[in-house]
Protein backbone atom coordinates (compact mmCIF):
# COMPACT_ATOMS: atom_id res chain seq x y z
CA UNK A 1 0.00 0.00 0.00
CA UNK A 2 1.31 3.23 -0.70
CA UNK A 3 1.50 6.56 1.37
CA UNK A 4 -0.56 8.08 -0.74
CA UNK A 5 -3.22 5.24 -0.29
CA UNK A 6 -2.69 5.13 3.44
CA UNK A 7 -3.78 9.05 3.20
CA UNK A 8 -6.57 8.47 1.07
CA UNK A 9 -7.81 5.57 3.74
CA UNK A 10 -7.42 7.77 6.40
CA UNK A 11 -9.28 10.69 5.38
CA UNK A 12 -12.23 9.13 3.75
CA UNK A 13 -13.33 6.07 5.21
CA UNK A 14 -14.26 3.20 3.62
CA UNK A 15 -17.98 3.52 1.64
CA UNK A 16 -19.38 0.44 0.64
CA UNK A 17 -22.26 1.42 -1.85
CA UNK A 18 -19.36 3.62 -3.42
CA UNK A 19 -16.91 -0.10 -4.11
CA UNK A 20 -19.89 -1.76 -5.09
CA UNK A 21 -20.85 1.10 -7.42
CA UNK A 22 -17.54 1.30 -8.72
CA UNK A 23 -16.81 -2.59 -9.05
CA UNK A 24 -20.07 -3.74 -10.35
CA UNK A 25 -20.15 -0.82 -12.87
CA UNK A 26 -16.64 -2.23 -14.01
CA UNK A 27 -17.23 -5.86 -13.86
CA UNK A 28 -19.99 -7.71 -13.34
CA UNK A 29 -17.77 -11.33 -13.33
CA UNK A 30 -14.56 -10.62 -12.00
CA UNK A 31 -13.73 -10.60 -8.28
CA UNK A 32 -12.02 -7.39 -7.08
CA UNK A 33 -13.44 -7.15 -3.50
CA UNK A 34 -12.42 -9.56 -1.40
CA UNK A 35 -14.29 -12.58 -0.08
CA UNK A 36 -14.92 -11.20 3.37
CA UNK A 37 -15.96 -8.28 2.09
CA UNK A 38 -18.14 -9.25 -0.51
CA UNK A 39 -19.53 -11.67 2.29
CA UNK A 40 -19.91 -8.39 4.56
CA UNK A 41 -22.18 -7.02 1.21
CA UNK A 42 -24.05 -10.91 0.71
CA UNK A 43 -25.16 -10.22 4.37
CA UNK A 44 -25.48 -6.49 5.17
CA UNK A 45 -25.93 -4.24 1.81
CA UNK A 46 -29.73 -3.91 0.23
CA UNK A 47 -31.40 -6.31 -1.50
CA UNK A 48 -29.68 -5.66 -5.19
CA UNK A 49 -26.29 -5.40 -3.48
CA UNK A 50 -26.82 -8.45 -1.54
CA UNK A 51 -27.65 -10.21 -4.57
CA UNK A 52 -24.95 -9.15 -6.64
CA UNK A 53 -22.54 -10.06 -3.98
CA UNK A 54 -23.93 -13.35 -3.71
CA UNK A 55 -23.57 -13.88 -7.16
CA UNK A 56 -20.06 -13.07 -7.09
CA UNK A 57 -18.92 -14.96 -4.60
CA UNK A 58 -20.85 -17.93 -6.16
CA UNK A 59 -19.30 -17.20 -9.27
CA UNK A 60 -15.66 -16.94 -7.98
CA UNK A 61 -16.32 -20.15 -5.67
CA UNK A 62 -17.83 -21.72 -8.83
CA UNK A 63 -14.18 -21.32 -10.37
CA UNK A 64 -12.43 -22.52 -7.73
CA UNK A 65 -14.74 -25.57 -7.57
CA UNK A 66 -16.21 -24.81 -4.15
CA UNK A 67 -19.44 -24.09 -4.21
CA UNK A 68 -19.03 -25.19 -0.56
CA UNK A 69 -17.18 -21.74 0.52
CA UNK A 70 -20.80 -19.78 -0.64
CA UNK A 71 -22.74 -22.75 0.66
CA UNK A 72 -21.44 -21.87 4.09
CA UNK A 73 -22.17 -18.24 4.58
CA UNK A 74 -25.20 -17.29 6.65
CA UNK A 75 -26.90 -14.61 4.76
CA UNK A 76 -29.36 -11.97 6.87
CA UNK A 77 -32.19 -12.21 4.06
CA UNK A 78 -35.46 -10.50 5.86
CA UNK A 79 -37.58 -13.31 6.95
CA UNK A 80 -40.41 -14.04 3.69
CA UNK A 81 -38.39 -12.03 0.87
CA UNK A 82 -39.35 -13.81 -2.59
CA UNK A 83 -36.48 -13.49 -4.67
CA UNK A 84 -37.23 -14.92 -8.29
CA UNK A 85 -35.71 -14.78 -11.53
CA UNK A 86 -35.84 -16.86 -14.46
CA UNK A 87 -34.13 -17.17 -17.51
CA UNK A 88 -34.24 -18.47 -21.45
CA UNK A 89 -31.35 -20.75 -22.11
CA UNK A 90 -32.29 -20.35 -25.53
CA UNK A 91 -32.69 -24.16 -26.71
CA UNK A 92 -29.02 -24.41 -25.68
CA UNK A 93 -26.86 -25.73 -22.66
CA UNK A 94 -25.56 -22.58 -21.12
CA UNK A 95 -26.72 -21.83 -18.11
CA UNK A 96 -28.16 -19.96 -17.17
CA UNK A 97 -28.67 -18.47 -20.18
CA UNK A 98 -30.65 -14.82 -20.93
CA UNK A 99 -32.66 -13.41 -17.68
CA UNK A 100 -35.81 -12.96 -18.96
CA UNK A 101 -37.66 -11.93 -15.81
CA UNK A 102 -37.26 -10.63 -12.19
CA UNK A 103 -38.48 -10.72 -9.31
CA UNK A 104 -41.75 -8.50 -9.50
CA UNK A 105 -42.02 -8.11 -13.48
CA UNK A 106 -44.81 -8.54 -15.52
CA UNK A 107 -45.66 -11.77 -17.14
CA UNK A 108 -43.80 -11.91 -20.28
CA UNK A 109 -46.32 -14.18 -22.45
CA UNK A 110 -43.52 -16.98 -22.82
CA UNK A 111 -45.57 -19.55 -20.92
CA UNK A 112 -42.42 -21.71 -19.52
CA UNK A 113 -41.11 -18.62 -18.28
CA UNK A 114 -44.14 -17.51 -16.56
CA UNK A 115 -44.85 -20.60 -15.23
CA UNK A 116 -41.55 -21.66 -14.21
CA UNK A 117 -41.90 -17.90 -12.11
CA UNK A 118 -45.17 -18.76 -10.63
CA UNK A 119 -44.29 -22.39 -9.40
CA UNK A 120 -41.24 -21.08 -7.38
CA UNK A 121 -43.46 -18.64 -5.96
CA UNK A 122 -46.22 -21.16 -5.16
CA UNK A 123 -43.17 -23.43 -3.85
CA UNK A 124 -41.89 -20.68 -1.73
CA UNK A 125 -44.84 -19.39 -0.19
CA UNK A 126 -45.40 -23.37 0.61
CA UNK A 127 -42.00 -23.45 2.80
CA UNK A 128 -42.86 -20.13 4.29
CA UNK A 129 -46.33 -20.61 5.34
CA UNK A 130 -46.16 -23.91 6.59
CA UNK A 131 -42.78 -24.61 8.01
CA UNK A 132 -41.74 -20.70 7.69
CA UNK A 133 -38.82 -21.73 5.68
CA UNK A 134 -37.27 -18.97 4.13
CA UNK A 135 -35.87 -20.09 0.51
CA UNK A 136 -33.77 -23.47 -0.45
CA UNK A 137 -31.34 -22.34 2.24
CA UNK A 138 -33.42 -21.30 4.94
CA UNK A 139 -31.84 -17.90 4.28
CA UNK A 140 -33.27 -16.39 1.45
CA UNK A 141 -31.32 -17.78 -1.36
CA UNK A 142 -32.93 -16.32 -4.86
CA UNK A 143 -34.45 -19.21 -6.81
CA UNK A 144 -32.92 -19.37 -10.38
CA UNK A 145 -34.66 -21.00 -13.12
CA UNK A 146 -33.41 -21.38 -16.76
CA UNK A 147 -36.10 -22.63 -19.06
CA UNK A 148 -35.67 -23.70 -22.80
CA UNK A 149 -33.07 -25.64 -21.82
CA UNK A 150 -31.44 -27.81 -24.59
CA UNK A 151 -33.24 -29.22 -27.95
CA UNK A 152 -36.72 -31.07 -27.20
CA UNK A 153 -34.87 -31.96 -24.16
CA UNK A 154 -37.15 -34.63 -22.01
CA UNK A 155 -36.25 -33.53 -18.86
CA UNK A 156 -36.12 -31.26 -15.54
CA UNK A 157 -33.24 -31.07 -12.90
CA UNK A 158 -31.34 -29.46 -9.99
CA UNK A 159 -27.87 -28.78 -11.03
CA UNK A 160 -26.90 -27.78 -7.68
CA UNK A 161 -27.68 -24.39 -7.58
CA UNK A 162 -30.77 -23.48 -9.79
CA UNK A 163 -34.02 -25.33 -11.88
CA UNK A 164 -33.81 -26.51 -15.15
CA UNK A 165 -36.30 -27.15 -17.93
CA UNK A 166 -36.61 -28.86 -21.35
CA UNK A 167 -38.91 -28.16 -23.55
CA UNK A 168 -40.09 -31.64 -24.10
CA UNK A 169 -40.08 -33.35 -27.47
CA UNK A 170 -43.69 -32.54 -27.94
CA UNK A 171 -44.84 -36.26 -29.03
CA UNK A 172 -44.31 -37.82 -25.90
CA UNK A 173 -43.56 -35.33 -23.43
CA UNK A 174 -44.75 -31.64 -22.93
CA UNK A 175 -43.09 -28.75 -21.32
CA UNK A 176 -41.44 -29.49 -17.75
CA UNK A 177 -42.71 -26.87 -16.44
CA UNK A 178 -46.32 -27.66 -16.68
CA UNK A 179 -47.24 -29.42 -13.31
CA UNK A 180 -46.53 -27.49 -10.09
CA UNK A 181 -45.17 -30.64 -8.41
CA UNK A 182 -41.98 -31.22 -11.08
CA UNK A 183 -41.06 -27.09 -9.99
CA UNK A 184 -42.11 -27.97 -6.29
CA UNK A 185 -39.50 -31.46 -7.02
CA UNK A 186 -36.83 -29.52 -8.74
CA UNK A 187 -37.07 -26.77 -5.72
CA UNK A 188 -37.44 -29.49 -2.62
CA UNK A 189 -34.03 -30.93 -4.38
CA UNK A 190 -32.12 -27.53 -3.75
CA UNK A 191 -34.24 -28.18 0.27
CA UNK A 192 -32.91 -31.33 0.39
CA UNK A 193 -29.21 -30.82 -0.53
CA UNK A 194 -29.01 -27.73 2.13
CA UNK A 195 -30.56 -30.32 5.00
CA UNK A 196 -30.72 -34.31 5.08
CA UNK A 197 -27.91 -34.20 1.80
CA UNK A 198 -29.33 -37.32 1.36
CA UNK A 199 -26.46 -39.22 -0.99
CA UNK A 200 -27.79 -39.83 -4.78
CA UNK A 201 -28.03 -43.55 -5.30
CA UNK A 202 -29.05 -46.32 -3.73
CA UNK A 203 -32.16 -45.88 -1.15
CA UNK A 204 -30.50 -42.99 0.38
CA UNK A 205 -30.86 -41.68 -3.38
CA UNK A 206 -34.51 -43.35 -3.37
CA UNK A 207 -35.24 -41.17 -0.44
CA UNK A 208 -33.93 -38.06 -1.84
CA UNK A 209 -36.16 -38.77 -5.21
CA UNK A 210 -38.86 -39.49 -2.56
CA UNK A 211 -38.73 -36.22 -0.59
CA UNK A 212 -38.70 -34.39 -3.51
CA UNK A 213 -41.48 -36.10 -4.62
CA UNK A 214 -43.86 -35.88 -1.08
CA UNK A 215 -42.98 -32.07 -0.92
CA UNK A 216 -43.65 -31.42 -4.44
CA UNK A 217 -47.62 -32.91 -4.37
CA UNK A 218 -48.11 -31.32 -0.79
CA UNK A 219 -47.63 -27.46 -2.99
CA UNK A 220 -49.72 -29.19 -5.62
CA UNK A 221 -52.69 -30.47 -2.78
CA UNK A 222 -52.12 -27.29 -0.82
CA UNK A 223 -52.70 -25.06 -4.13
CA UNK A 224 -55.68 -26.91 -4.95
CA UNK A 225 -56.90 -27.12 -1.51
CA UNK A 226 -57.14 -30.62 -1.21
CA UNK A 227 -57.15 -32.98 1.98
CA UNK A 228 -55.13 -36.32 1.93
CA UNK A 229 -58.18 -38.54 0.49
CA UNK A 230 -59.11 -35.70 -1.93
CA UNK A 231 -55.91 -35.49 -3.85
CA UNK A 232 -55.12 -38.03 -6.44
CA UNK A 233 -51.39 -38.10 -5.44
CA UNK A 234 -49.98 -38.46 -9.12
CA UNK A 235 -46.53 -36.84 -9.70
CA UNK A 236 -46.09 -35.35 -13.03
CA UNK A 237 -49.97 -35.30 -14.31
CA UNK A 238 -49.98 -33.61 -18.08
CA UNK A 239 -46.36 -34.27 -18.38
CA UNK A 240 -47.34 -36.98 -21.04
CA UNK A 241 -48.57 -35.92 -24.14
CA UNK A 242 -52.52 -37.46 -25.39
CA UNK A 243 -49.94 -39.95 -27.46
CA UNK A 244 -49.33 -41.92 -24.17
CA UNK A 245 -51.41 -44.05 -22.18
CA UNK A 246 -50.48 -43.13 -18.65
CA UNK A 247 -52.14 -39.87 -16.19
CA UNK A 248 -49.00 -39.03 -15.11
CA UNK A 249 -44.98 -40.10 -14.34
CA UNK A 250 -45.41 -41.59 -10.84
CA UNK A 251 -48.57 -42.28 -8.20
CA UNK A 252 -47.76 -42.41 -5.18
CA UNK A 253 -51.03 -43.78 -4.24
CA UNK A 254 -50.87 -46.50 -6.25
CA UNK A 255 -46.55 -47.20 -7.11
CA UNK A 256 -45.98 -48.45 -10.57
CA UNK A 257 -49.61 -47.87 -11.86
CA UNK A 258 -48.57 -44.02 -13.34
CA UNK A 259 -48.54 -44.92 -16.71
CA UNK A 260 -48.30 -48.72 -19.70
CA UNK A 261 -47.71 -47.42 -22.41
CA UNK A 262 -46.18 -49.51 -25.69
CA UNK A 263 -43.86 -46.99 -26.42
CA UNK A 264 -42.50 -45.94 -22.53
CA UNK A 265 -43.49 -49.31 -21.23
CA UNK A 266 -44.55 -49.56 -17.91
CA UNK A 267 -44.66 -47.50 -14.58
CA UNK A 268 -41.89 -49.67 -12.91
CA UNK A 269 -41.90 -48.42 -9.47
CA UNK A 270 -42.10 -50.83 -6.84
CA UNK A 271 -44.52 -50.59 -3.21
CA UNK A 272 -43.02 -53.25 -1.27
CA UNK A 273 -39.42 -54.52 -0.44
CA UNK A 274 -40.07 -57.55 -2.11
CA UNK A 275 -40.20 -55.94 -5.32
CA UNK A 276 -37.08 -53.43 -4.43
CA UNK A 277 -34.71 -52.73 -8.19
CA UNK A 278 -31.47 -54.02 -7.63
CA UNK A 279 -29.84 -52.79 -10.97
CA UNK A 280 -27.22 -49.62 -11.46
CA UNK A 281 -29.41 -47.87 -14.10
CA UNK A 282 -30.76 -44.68 -12.78
CA UNK A 283 -28.07 -44.57 -10.01
CA UNK A 284 -29.11 -47.39 -8.20
CA UNK A 285 -33.15 -46.94 -8.77
CA UNK A 286 -33.46 -43.54 -7.25
CA UNK A 287 -36.53 -42.77 -9.38
CA UNK A 288 -37.76 -46.40 -9.43
CA UNK A 289 -37.48 -47.42 -5.46
CA UNK A 290 -39.03 -43.83 -4.62
CA UNK A 291 -42.38 -45.74 -4.97
CA UNK A 292 -41.66 -47.52 -1.66
CA UNK A 293 -41.14 -44.26 0.51
CA UNK A 294 -43.64 -42.54 -1.85
CA UNK A 295 -46.29 -45.05 -0.68
CA UNK A 296 -45.61 -44.84 2.88
CA UNK A 297 -45.96 -41.00 2.90
CA UNK A 298 -49.25 -41.44 1.14
CA UNK A 299 -50.26 -44.36 3.88
CA UNK A 300 -49.42 -42.17 6.36
CA UNK A 301 -51.05 -39.08 5.32
CA UNK A 302 -54.47 -40.96 4.57
CA UNK A 303 -54.39 -42.21 7.98
CA UNK A 304 -53.96 -39.57 9.79
CA UNK A 305 -56.55 -37.74 7.47
CA UNK A 306 -56.80 -34.00 6.63
CA UNK A 307 -54.16 -32.22 5.09
CA UNK A 308 -51.32 -33.78 4.69
CA UNK A 309 -49.28 -30.85 5.35
CA UNK A 310 -50.15 -30.25 8.70
CA UNK A 311 -49.26 -33.13 10.66
CA UNK A 312 -47.63 -36.00 8.03
CA UNK A 313 -44.89 -32.73 6.66
CA UNK A 314 -44.29 -31.57 9.44
CA UNK A 315 -43.10 -35.15 10.16
CA UNK A 316 -41.23 -35.65 6.84
CA UNK A 317 -40.06 -32.15 7.01
CA UNK A 318 -38.12 -32.13 10.88
CA UNK A 319 -36.91 -35.19 9.50
CA UNK A 320 -35.43 -33.64 6.36
CA UNK A 321 -33.81 -30.96 8.47
CA UNK A 322 -30.71 -32.70 9.36
CA UNK A 323 -32.44 -35.78 11.51
CA UNK A 324 -31.91 -38.51 8.76
CA UNK A 325 -28.43 -39.28 7.69
CA UNK A 326 -27.11 -38.29 4.40
CA UNK A 327 -26.40 -42.10 3.86
CA UNK A 328 -29.38 -43.29 5.28
CA UNK A 329 -31.39 -46.91 4.29
CA UNK A 330 -35.15 -46.70 3.85
CA UNK A 331 -34.62 -48.97 7.33
CA UNK A 332 -32.74 -45.93 8.92
CA UNK A 333 -35.13 -43.15 7.72
CA UNK A 334 -38.19 -45.60 9.02
CA UNK A 335 -36.72 -45.20 12.51
CA UNK A 336 -35.68 -41.57 12.07
CA UNK A 337 -39.58 -40.75 11.00
CA UNK A 338 -41.23 -42.87 13.68
CA UNK A 339 -39.02 -41.21 16.57
CA UNK A 340 -39.77 -37.59 15.00
CA UNK A 341 -43.46 -38.29 14.82
CA UNK A 342 -43.30 -40.02 18.84
CA UNK A 343 -41.37 -36.35 19.66
CA UNK A 344 -43.62 -34.22 17.71
CA UNK A 345 -47.04 -35.98 18.58
CA UNK A 346 -46.13 -38.34 21.58
CA UNK A 347 -45.15 -41.87 21.70
CA UNK A 348 -47.63 -44.56 20.80
CA UNK A 349 -49.69 -41.60 19.67
CA UNK A 350 -51.84 -42.32 16.37
CA UNK A 351 -48.86 -40.19 14.23
CA UNK A 352 -46.19 -42.78 15.26
CA UNK A 353 -48.34 -45.74 15.11
CA UNK A 354 -49.54 -44.45 11.37
CA UNK A 355 -46.26 -44.62 10.79
CA UNK A 356 -44.35 -47.85 12.43
CA UNK A 357 -47.68 -49.46 9.87
CA UNK A 358 -46.72 -48.46 6.84
CA UNK A 359 -43.36 -49.25 7.28
CA UNK A 360 -44.28 -53.12 7.89
CA UNK A 361 -46.77 -52.60 4.87
CA UNK A 362 -43.81 -51.71 2.55
CA UNK A 363 -41.99 -54.57 4.23
CA UNK A 364 -39.04 -52.32 5.29
CA UNK A 365 -39.33 -53.03 8.87
CA UNK B 1 -10.23 -94.42 -58.90
CA UNK B 2 -13.77 -92.84 -58.35
CA UNK B 3 -13.97 -90.12 -55.06
CA UNK B 4 -12.93 -91.92 -51.56
CA UNK B 5 -14.71 -91.57 -48.53
CA UNK B 6 -11.09 -90.04 -47.82
CA UNK B 7 -11.63 -87.39 -50.23
CA UNK B 8 -15.29 -86.41 -49.50
CA UNK B 9 -14.20 -85.85 -45.52
CA UNK B 10 -11.46 -83.57 -47.02
CA UNK B 11 -13.64 -81.33 -49.38
CA UNK B 12 -16.81 -81.49 -46.48
CA UNK B 13 -14.24 -80.24 -43.88
CA UNK B 14 -12.90 -77.38 -46.77
CA UNK B 15 -16.56 -76.13 -47.52
CA UNK B 16 -17.19 -75.55 -43.49
CA UNK B 17 -13.75 -73.73 -43.05
CA UNK B 18 -15.07 -71.42 -45.75
CA UNK B 19 -18.49 -71.27 -44.57
CA UNK B 20 -16.90 -70.60 -40.64
CA UNK B 21 -14.34 -67.72 -41.88
CA UNK B 22 -17.10 -65.88 -43.76
CA UNK B 23 -19.43 -66.14 -41.42
CA UNK B 24 -16.29 -64.73 -39.26
CA UNK B 25 -15.54 -61.89 -41.55
CA UNK B 26 -19.27 -60.68 -41.90
CA UNK B 27 -19.35 -60.36 -37.98
CA UNK B 28 -15.69 -58.91 -38.02
CA UNK B 29 -17.10 -56.35 -40.82
CA UNK B 30 -20.06 -55.22 -38.53
CA UNK B 31 -20.71 -53.28 -35.41
CA UNK B 32 -23.61 -52.63 -33.32
CA UNK B 33 -23.84 -50.07 -30.58
CA UNK B 34 -26.72 -49.35 -28.24
CA UNK B 35 -27.04 -46.35 -25.82
CA UNK B 36 -29.32 -46.71 -23.01
CA UNK B 37 -30.71 -43.49 -20.94
CA UNK B 38 -32.07 -44.18 -17.69
CA UNK B 39 -32.52 -41.41 -14.92
CA UNK B 40 -33.86 -38.00 -15.29
CA UNK B 41 -37.29 -36.80 -13.61
CA UNK B 42 -39.26 -39.21 -14.96
CA UNK B 43 -36.50 -42.48 -14.35
CA UNK B 44 -37.79 -43.73 -18.27
CA UNK B 45 -35.36 -46.23 -19.69
CA UNK B 46 -35.13 -45.86 -23.19
CA UNK B 47 -33.05 -48.00 -25.50
CA UNK B 48 -31.12 -47.60 -28.94
CA UNK B 49 -29.43 -49.96 -30.96
CA UNK B 50 -28.14 -49.84 -34.41
CA UNK B 51 -26.11 -52.35 -36.21
CA UNK B 52 -23.87 -51.17 -39.67
CA UNK B 53 -25.25 -54.19 -41.16
CA UNK B 54 -28.55 -52.17 -41.49
CA UNK B 55 -27.49 -48.65 -42.09
CA UNK B 56 -26.62 -47.03 -45.45
CA UNK B 57 -22.54 -46.56 -46.17
CA UNK B 58 -22.48 -42.93 -45.08
CA UNK B 59 -24.22 -43.24 -42.06
CA UNK B 60 -22.33 -46.97 -41.01
CA UNK B 61 -19.08 -44.91 -41.83
CA UNK B 62 -19.97 -41.97 -39.47
CA UNK B 63 -20.93 -44.56 -37.00
CA UNK B 64 -17.66 -45.88 -37.12
CA UNK B 65 -16.25 -42.93 -36.89
CA UNK B 66 -17.91 -41.92 -33.86
CA UNK B 67 -17.00 -44.71 -32.16
CA UNK B 68 -13.10 -43.89 -33.21
CA UNK B 69 -13.55 -39.82 -32.28
CA UNK B 70 -14.23 -41.12 -28.83
CA UNK B 71 -11.49 -43.64 -28.70
CA UNK B 72 -14.09 -45.52 -27.08
CA UNK B 73 -12.57 -48.69 -26.49
CA UNK B 74 -10.48 -46.85 -24.30
CA UNK B 75 -12.96 -45.43 -22.41
CA UNK B 76 -13.55 -46.31 -18.36
CA UNK B 77 -16.35 -48.79 -17.69
CA UNK B 78 -17.66 -46.43 -15.41
CA UNK B 79 -17.16 -42.92 -15.38
CA UNK B 80 -17.39 -41.01 -11.70
CA UNK B 81 -20.40 -38.21 -11.82
CA UNK B 82 -19.59 -35.56 -9.56
CA UNK B 83 -22.56 -35.38 -6.28
CA UNK B 84 -24.01 -32.27 -7.01
CA UNK B 85 -27.36 -32.28 -9.18
CA UNK B 86 -30.57 -34.24 -9.45
CA UNK B 87 -32.53 -35.68 -11.97
CA UNK B 88 -29.90 -36.06 -14.77
CA UNK B 89 -29.88 -38.62 -17.34
CA UNK B 90 -27.62 -41.60 -16.55
CA UNK B 91 -26.21 -43.14 -20.52
CA UNK B 92 -25.41 -46.55 -20.90
CA UNK B 93 -23.40 -46.85 -24.44
CA UNK B 94 -21.97 -50.22 -25.47
CA UNK B 95 -20.44 -51.18 -28.79
CA UNK B 96 -19.83 -54.86 -30.12
CA UNK B 97 -17.07 -55.56 -32.77
CA UNK B 98 -14.60 -57.83 -33.60
CA UNK B 99 -16.63 -60.02 -31.33
CA UNK B 100 -15.57 -57.89 -28.41
CA UNK B 101 -17.80 -56.09 -26.60
CA UNK B 102 -17.52 -52.47 -24.15
CA UNK B 103 -19.43 -51.01 -21.97
CA UNK B 104 -19.38 -47.51 -20.53
CA UNK B 105 -21.70 -45.84 -18.44
CA UNK B 106 -21.68 -42.13 -17.95
CA UNK B 107 -23.89 -39.87 -16.26
CA UNK B 108 -24.84 -36.73 -18.58
CA UNK B 109 -22.69 -34.53 -16.45
CA UNK B 110 -19.84 -36.01 -17.46
CA UNK B 111 -19.68 -37.05 -21.11
CA UNK B 112 -16.41 -36.50 -22.65
CA UNK B 113 -16.65 -34.02 -24.80
CA UNK B 114 -15.11 -37.00 -27.43
CA UNK B 115 -17.78 -39.15 -26.89
CA UNK B 116 -20.64 -36.61 -26.93
CA UNK B 117 -21.12 -36.40 -30.93
CA UNK B 118 -21.56 -40.20 -30.59
CA UNK B 119 -24.52 -39.76 -27.74
CA UNK B 120 -25.85 -36.95 -30.05
CA UNK B 121 -25.77 -38.97 -33.16
CA UNK B 122 -27.64 -41.91 -31.71
CA UNK B 123 -30.09 -39.80 -29.34
CA UNK B 124 -31.23 -38.53 -33.03
CA UNK B 125 -32.01 -42.10 -34.59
Amino acid sequence: MTRNNKKSAQRKPFNLRDAINQVSTRCSICCVLPPHMLEHIAKNGSSEQREWAFQTLSISAQFRGRRDVVGGIAFMAPAGEKRRTVYNAQNGTQLPGKLVRGEGDPATGDLMVDEAYDGAGATYDFYQEVFGRNSVDNNGLRLDSSVHYNNKYDNAFWNGSQMVYGDGDGKLFDRFTKSIDVIAHELTHGVTQHEAALAYSGESGALNESMSDVFGCMVKQRLNKQTAEQADWIIGEGLFTNQVKGVGIRSMKAPGTAYDDPVLGKDPQPAHMDKIYTGIRDNGGVHINSGIPNYVFYLVATKIGGNAWEKAGKIWYTALCKRIDSKATFKQAAETLIKVAGELYGDGGTEQKALTEAWKEVGVL
Amino acid sequence: MGITRRHLIVVIWGMLLVFVSGCMAVENKNMQVSLERSGGFAGIVTTKTVDTATLGTDEAQQLRQLVKTADFSHLPEAIASPTNGSDRFQYKLTVVEHGQQHTVTVSETTVPTSLQPLIKWLSQK
